[in-house]
C-alpha cells in the first residue's frame, strides 16, 4: 500500500472520496487534512453537492416509514418538553435524562415568574426560573471556546479561563474603569426597553472591562444556566448596574436570529438589549430591582417582548 | 419562531429540530425523505435495507443537528451524503459483497454490463440525466460504477481495465464538470421543490 504524501494525492482523491468510493485509510487520511485546508473543503463540497443532485431520483419515501421513525424517537420525559437548548447540546450529554436535581419544575412558591412559551398546551409549568437557591451546574470541564464563524467580525471568543489577578492598585479604580470603557465604546445604557448593544470595535477592550469587574471585590457574581446545565455564561454587576457577560459556552446563531438580554423585575421582563448572534463579551445594565436575569433567542434586531422560554437565567444575587 | 415551517430555511429548520420540534422533522422528512430513500434503495438494491437507512438517517439528524453546517451545503446533499455512506457500508459488509459479486460476475457474462438501465431504471429527474449528459462516456461510467454501484476507484479501475489514477481523475474532472454545467443552468444549492 503506497503511502499518501502530498497534498496533490489527497486533492485527486477528493472526487472519489464524495463517492464514498476510497479505501479506509484513504478516507482517514483525507479526514485528517480537511480541517487544515480549506480549499480541499470548499472543492469536496463542491463535490458532494453534485453528489446530491445524482442521488436524487424524484420517488417518494414508502408509506408507513415516517409513522415507525416517528415512534422511535426517543421519548422525552414531560419536564423536558419544556427545554429550549440552543442547536449543539454537547454530544455526551443524554438529553432524554436529565439530572435528578432538575426534574422538578417548581421553586417553593409554585409561582411562574416567566411566562411560559405558548406552543405547549401540557400545562406544566416551566422548570424555572428558580426562586430561592439555584442548584450548581454540574462541574464541566472548561467550556470550548464561542466557534467564530465570521473571522471578519474580529470577535474574541469566550474562554473558560479564570481572569488573571489583578493587582491590588487597579481594584481601586474599577468602577471608574468600567464605566469609562463602557463610554468609550459607545454601548448605550440607562434606557429601559428595546436596545442595540453594538458590536465594539476593540472588542478586547470590553474583555479587559470584564475582567477588571470581575476581580471587583464589591462585584455580584451570577452564572446564568440552561436546565440542563449544558450552557453557562457568567455574569457580572458591578456598583452602579453595569452588568457584564463572559465566560460562557453559547453556541453560534443564525444570522437571522440574536441572543436578547432581559431583567425580570415584578414579574415582568424588561429588555436589557440585544446580544448578537454570536456573542463573546457584552454589557449592557440591570436595573436596580431585577430578580432574575434571562437569555431568549429572538429573531434578529430583537422583540418588544417576549414569552419564549430563556435559554439560560440565573438569579441576581442580592 | 412563528414563520411556517414549509418555507423555513434549511439552517431554519435545523434549528427548529435541535429544539425538539417534531414538525420540524417531519418537514425535513417531507423535503428530503423521498430522496433518501431512492439512493438508498438504488445502492443497496433492497427495499427493506433502504427503509433501515432512512430511518437511520432522520434519527442521526434529530439526534445530532449540529452536524449540519448550512454554509457547507443544503440539507438534502447533507442527508443524501450520510445516506449514500451508510449505504455503501452495507453495502460492503462481507455477505453483501459476495452476494454482490456473483450476481456481477454473471451479469458481466450475460448481458455485457449494462449500466444505461442501471442507471434509468428509476423516474429520474430531467435535471439529473441532463447533468450526467454533459460528461463523457468514461467519466460517465466512472461516477455511476463510484457511486450507484458503491464500488471504490480501485474496484472500478478493475471492472473498467484502466489505471487508478485514470479513475480517480475522471471521477474528480467529472464531478467538477457537473457542478459547471449545473451552475451555468442557473441550478442552485436548493433542492427544495
Amino acid at each position: 500500500m503506497e503511502r499518501l504524501t502530498g497534498h496533490a494525492d489527497l486533492q485527486e482523491l477528493l472526487g472519489a472520496y464524495a463517492l464514498d468510493a476510497v479505501d479506509p485509510d484513504e478516507a482517514a487520511a483525507i479526514e485528517r487534512h480537511l480541517p487544515t485546508c480549506p480549499r480541499c473543503r470548499n472543492e469536496l463540497a463542491d463535490h458532494r453537492e453534485v453528489a446530491g443532485l445524482l442521488g436524487y431520483a424524484g420517488g417518494a419515501a414508502p408509506s408507513g416509514l415516517w409513522d415507525r421513525i416517528i415512534t422511535s424517537l426517543e421519548e422525552p420525559p414531560p419536564a423536558l418538553l419544556m427545554t429550549r437548548s440552543p442547536v449543539g447540546t454537547p454530544a455526551p450529554s443524554n438529553r432524554a435524562a436529565p439530572p435528578a436535581a432538575w426534574s422538578l419544575g417548581r421553586g417553593p412558591s409554585g409561582d411562574d415568574q416567566v411566562p411560559m412559551d405558548g406552543a405547549d398546551a401540557s400545562g406544566i409549568p416551566p422548570r424555572w426560573p428558580y426562586v430561592g437557591a439555584v442548584p450548581e451546574p454540574p462541574v464541566l470541564a472548561p467550556p470550548p471556546p464561542i466557534h467564530a464563524r465570521n473571522p471578519a467580525d474580529n470577535v474574541v471568543p469566550i474562554s473558560g479561563r479564570r481572569p488573571r489577578t489583578v493587582p491590588m492598585r487597579l481594584m481601586v479604580a474599577v468602577a471608574t474603569v468600567a464605566a469609562v470603557i463602557v463610554a468609550a465604546l459607545g454601548i448605550q445604557l440607562g434606557r429601559v426597553g428595546l436596545r442595540k448593544s453594538p458590536q465594539p470595535a476593540t472588542p478586547n477592550l470590553l474583555a479587559l472591562a470584564y475582567r477588571v469587574a470581575d476581580a471587583d471585590p464589591a462585584a455580584r457574581h451570577l452564572t446564568l444556566t440552561s436546565p440542563d446545565g449544558a450552557h453557562t455564561v457568567r455574569a457580572v454587576i458591578i456598583a452602579d448596574g453595569t452588568t457584564f457577560l463572559g465566560s460562557g459556552n453559547l453556541d453560534t446563531l443564525p444570522k437571522d436570529e440574536t441572543y436578547q438580554m432581559w431583567g425580570v423585575v415584578d414579574g415582568a421582563r424588561v429588555s436589557l438589549g440585544v446580544i448578537g448572534n454570536n456573542p463573546t463579551y457584552a454589557a449592557f445594565t440591570t436595573p436596580p430591582v431585577a430578580t432574575l436575569l434571562a437569555m431568549t433567542v429572538e429573531p434578529r434586531g430583537g422583540v418588544v417582548s417576549s414569552t419564549k422560554t430563556p435559554v439560560i437565567a440565573g438569579v441576581v444575587p442580592a | 419562531m412563528a414563520a411556517s415551517l414549509t418555507e423555513a430555511s434549511d439552517g431554519a429548520l435545523v434549528v427548529a429540530i435541535g429544539r425538539w420540534r417534531e414538525e420540524a422533522l417531519a418537514e425535513a422528512y417531507r423535503r428530503h425523505a423521498g430522496a433518501v430513500f431512492g439512493l438508498a434503495r438504488r445502492v443497496v438494491n433492497d427495499s427493506a435495507l433502504a427503509e433501515e437507512v432512512v430511518q437511520e438517517v432522520y434519527l442521526r439528524l434529530w439526534n445530532e443537528p449540529e452536524k449540519f453546517d448550512p454554509e457547507r451545503g443544503s440539507l438534502r446533499s447533507f442527508l443524501l451524503a450520510q445516506t449514500h455512506g451508510r449505504a455503501v457500508d452495507l453495502l460492503r459488509s462481507d455477505t453483501s459483497r459476495r452476494r454482490r459479486e456473483e450476481r456481477e460476475a454473471r451479469q458481466t457474462a450475460e448481458s455485457g454490463y449494462d449500466i444505461e438501465h442501471e442507471v434509468w431504471d428509476l423516474a429520474m429527474a430531467e435535471h439529473v440525466k441532463d447533468a450526467l449528459a454533459v460528461l463523457s462516456e468514461d467519466e460517465r461510467r466512472a461516477i455511476e460504477l463510484a457511486y450507484f454501484a458503491g464500488h471504490t476507484y480501485r474496484e472500478v479501475a478493475t471492472l473498467l481495465g484502466a489505471p487508478e489514477g485514470t479513475v480517480k481523475s475522471r471521477i474528480r474532472t467529472g464531478l467538477r464538470r457537473m457542478r459547471d454545467g449545473l451552475a451555468e443552468a442557473g441550478i442552485g444549492t436548493s433542492w427544495n421543490d
